[in-house]
C-alpha cells in the first residue's frame, strides 16, 4: 500500500484565518462608523460627521488590503471546496461592508448639508430603523464569524421588518411635508438619512445570503423583489 | 481518462472526477463521483472535501 504524502494546510490556515480576522476588524469599524454618522445627525454634530467622513479612507483601505489577501491565498494556496468558498464569500463580503460605510458617509454628509439646522430629536420611526439596522450588522457579523447558516437566514428576514419601517418612515415624512411645507427640507435629510439605512439593511442581507453560501455552497437570494416569494 | 493525486491537474483536465480510496479489504473505493465542478467547489462526502482541501492525504 503506497503511503500518501501529507500536504500541510499551515500556511493556508494562517491565510484564512487572517482573512476571517480582518473581515471582523472591518465589520466592527462599519458598525461604529454606522453608529457614530446617526450620532451625528441626532446631535447635529459637525465635527462628528467629518469624523464620519475622513474615516471612510481608512475602511476603504481595509477592504483593499482583504482582496489583496484573498488573491494572494487564491494564488498561492489554490484553496478549494470551504476553503474557496470562504474566500469568494470574503470578496463579496468585504464590497458590502465596505458600500455600508460610503451610506455612514452618506448620512454624515447630510449632518454637514444641514448646516445651522438642527433637529430637536429624530424621529421615533427613525430611531427604530436605525436601532434594528444596527442590530441586524451586528448579528450578521456574528454568524460570518461563526459560519452559522440557520442564524444567517434569520437575520436576513430581519430586512423585512427594516422596510416596513421605512415605508412608515416615508409616509410620515411625506405627510408633515404636504401639511407643512417649512418641513420640506427637513424631511428631505431625514428621508435621505432613512435610505442609507435601508441600503444598510439590503446589505446586510447580502452578507447573509454569502455566509449561507460559505456554510452550504447554496446560493439563495434573500432579498426578493416585492411581489418575488423568498426562496426556503 | 486520468488516475492522478494531482488535484490541479485533475481539475483543469476533467469533466468528472470520482474520489477513490484504499478500502479495508480491497483497493479503489468509490467514495464520490460527480461534475468536476462539483467536487472542488461543493463535494458531498467529507472525505472528498478532506482530500481536496489537503486536510487528508
Amino acid at each position: 500500500m503506497p503511503e500518501l504524502h501529507i500536504r500541510s494546510r499551515a500556511q493556508l490556515d494562517r491565510e484564512l484565518a487572517a482573512i476571517r480576522e480582518r473581515m471582523l476588524v472591518l465589520g466592527g469599524k462599519v458598525a461604529k462608523t454606522i453608529e457614530v454618522s446617526l450620532r451625528a445627525l441626532r446631535h447635529g454634530d459637525p465635527e462628528l460627521a467629518e469624523a464620519v467622513i475622513a474615516g471612510d479612507a481608512r475602511l476603504n483601505d481595509l477592504r483593499f488590503e482583504i482582496e489583496k489577501a484573498c488573491e494572494s491565498v487564491i494564488a498561492t494556496q489554490q484553496p478549494a471546496a470551504s476553503d474557496l468558498r470562504a474566500v469568494v464569500a470574503a470578496m463579496h463580503i468585504v464590497v458590502d461592508l465596505e458600500r455600508m460605510g460610503d451610506h455612514a458617509a452618506g448620512i454624515a454628509k447630510t449632518v454637514l448639508l444641514m448646516g445651522d439646522d438642527r433637529f430637536e430629536s429624530l424621529p421615533e420611526t427613525l430611531e427604530r430603523m436605525s436601532a434594528r439596522t444596527q442590530d441586524m450588522l451586528r448579528q450578521v457579523v456574528d454568524v460570518y464569524a461563526e459560519a452559522d447558516y440557520d442564524r444567517a437566514y434569520n437575520v436576513a428576514l430581519m430586512d423585512d421588518k427594516i422596510d416596513d419601517i421605512y415605508q412608515s418612515l416615508t409616509n410620515e415624512l411625506l405627510q408633515d411635508m404636504l401639511e407643512d411645507e417649512k418641513s420640506t427640507t427637513r424631511g428631505l435629510y431625514l428621508l435621505f438619512a432613512g435610505h442609507n439605512l435601508e441600503r444598510i439593511g439590503d446589505r446586510v442581507t447580502n452578507i447573509a445570503e454569502r455566509v449561507i453560501f460559505m456554510a452550504s455552497g447554496k446560493m439563495r437570494e434573500l432579498n426578493p423583489e416585492p411581489g418575488e416569494a423568498r426562496i426556503s | 481518462m486520468i488516475v492522478t493525486h494531482n488535484m490541479q491537474q485533475a481539475a483543469r483536465v476533467s469533466d468528472y472526477t470520482a474520489m477513490m480510496m484504499l478500502g479495508e479489504e480491497k483497493a479503489g473505493v468509490l467514495i464520490e463521483y460527480d461534475e468536476t465542478n462539483t467536487i472542488f467547489t461543493r463535494p458531498s462526502d467529507p472525505r472528498t472535501e478532506d482530500y481536496v482541501t489537503g486536510r487528508y492525504g
